[in-house]
């Protein structure tokens, strides 16, 4: 039988649906949800660094246009706003937007605006209203309060501030890891998909994307630590080893996804080599999975 | 996050017949696996498009053409595979010998032959939709057929005139060649 009637033969049966095809399909479509996931995570990191840049422009327009501007409760600010138009036309323009200009800075605002920030600092934390020195007359006749604020606040805050944000895996793993065990086997399905491929440069890569998720029925904790080993390979030894800090708490029905990507020298692999990736539960490793191929 | 409404059921239900092709096409179990899941992933991506299509299972069979044939084209594609070896931890299914069978024929083409030869040949596709799909000339797939057609009778008539051989090279590779649990410690889903 020729070949074409193979392939005749195979495009008059329909493919038949089986348990690997069903678990391939699950498989994938976990994978594309967490790309999915992954993408919109980024999205939601560029979105939040645009505002955040979008904020310090307004920042600075802002403090320009405080320090350029005269104080609004002024009659004679008004008029001189309109005169940065023409701020080199002395002669004919009214003389008096020099005068405005320069005494608006200094007095009129420097009431209203160092009041508004020494409350605002001050509550914000008790210890901070020592460090910081009182403003200088010629500090706060600068219309400044709304910029300086954030950095006042931001400073003082840090001792009492850095407790918090800086020391999440204390935070996370006390409380959570109370109620938590170890991941069972039985409690875990792994679907993964793995490429082993010479690259460019005549290694043998192979990258392992595996998801675990949990089907058990209470929380359970990963070990964040995975190692890939080569085996029967005597001559270059490739060893590739990913460790995370932090332990990942699998809640019941999540999934947690991982990619280990190593290579080795074709030159060094004896044909037919297995190599070996591991994940580690809280416990024991509860996973491996071998390959074998030759490296061409 | 949840795929959208469709999606699921899409993937499922091409799931065997993607993975046949792509078996066909890269002739290479784990490499297939990847190719569906690729697929899966940029048919998700783009599944506005997909499900407005007239025909969304055609759209992620031609992505995972389109993903076989641009990996192909990249510099580390050298690995050449001797022979489909079927994971110790996969059933069997009834027709895997055929698909099996057909991918090992494939391998005297290269993977541009390989994707003409399937969209002609098992997608009963005509030269003009093959052109289109793949981007290419109709002159160009018409010639490409016909070659990937002769290697093949070629190849073919090679291993049932030799004599010597105990049995024909063909035969031989197309024997369903399973790796044994040992080589294996796991694979799937933990005991």
């Amino acid at each position: 039988m020729s070949i074409e009637d193979d392939l005749k033969k195979l495009s008059s049966t329909p493919a038949v649906p089986n348990a690997f095809a069903t678990s391939l399909a699950a498989a994938s479509v976990a994978k594309a949800s967490a790309h999915m996931t992954r993408l919109r995570r980024l999205s939601v990191v560029g979105a939040s660094v645009v505002v955040a840049a979008a904020a310090a422009i307004s920042l600075l327009v802002t403090r320009h246009a405080d320090l350029s501007d005269p104080p609004a409760s002024d009659p004679t600010a008004t008029a001189s706003q309109s005169q940065p138009v023409s701020p080199v036309a002395p002669s004919s323009a009214e003389p008096q937007s020099a005068v405005p200009t320069q005494s608006v800075t200094a007095v009129p605002s420097a009431t209203p605006s160092a009041s508004s920030p020494s409350p605002s600092v001050i509550p914000s934390d008790a210890s901070s209203s020592t460090t910081p020195s009182p403003n200088d007359p010629e500090e706060a006749a600068t219309p400044l309060p709304p910029i300086v604020k954030p950095s006042i606040v931001g400073e003082p805050n840090t001792p009492t501030g850095s407790a918090a944000p800086t020391d999440p895996g204390t935070q996370t793993s006390s409380p959570a890891s109370q109620g938590i065990a170890a991941c069972e086997k039985t409690q875990l399905r792994v679907v993964y998909s793995e490429q082993v491929s010479t690259n460019s440069s005549g290694q043998l890569e192979v990258v392992l994307l595996a998801t675990l998720r949990n089907d058990g029925t209470t929380p359970c904790r990963i070990k964040g630590d995975l190692s890939a080993t080569l085996k029967e390979s005597q001559a270059g030894t490739a060893y590739a080893r990913e460790s995370r800090p932090n332990p990942t708490d699998l809640q019941v029905g999540q999934s947690w996804t991982f990619r280990v990507n190593f290579f080795t020298s074709c030159a060094s692999l004896e044909r037919g080599a297995t190599v070996e990736a591991m994940v580690g539960s809280y416990g024991p490793y509860i996973w491996t999975n071998t390959y074998r191929r030759d490296c061409s | 996050m949840p795929p959208p409404d469709g999606y699921q059921e899409l993937v499922t239900d091409q799931a065997p017949a993607l993975f046949r092709r792509a078996l066909l096409l890269s002739r290479d179990w784990h490499l297939a696996e990847d190719l569906v899941q690729e697929a899966a992933v940029q048919t998700l991506t783009k599944w506005g498009k997909v499900s407005a299509a007239d025909d969304p299972a055609a759209y992620i069979h031609a992505v995972l053409t389109n993903l076989f044939l641009d990996r192909a084209r990249k510099r580390s594609y050298s690995e050449v595979t001797t022979d489909i070896e079927v994971p110790a931890s996969v059933d069997p299914w009834p027709g895997i010998e055929l698909e099996l069978q057909v991918a090992r024929g494939l391998g005297v083409l290269g993977p541009a032959e390989r994707a003409v030869v399937v969209a002609r040949y098992m997608d009963d596709l005509s030269v003009a939709e093959v052109a289109q799909r793949l981007g290419r000339e109709e002159s160009w797939v018409r010639v490409t057929s016909y070659r990937a057609l002769k290697k093949m009778r070629n190849e073919l008539d090679e291993d049932e005139t030799s004599t010597d051989a105990p049995e024909p090279k063909a035969r031989r590779r197309w024997k369903l060649r399973r790796k044994s649990d040992n080589d294996r410690t796991f694979r799937g889903e933990v005991a």
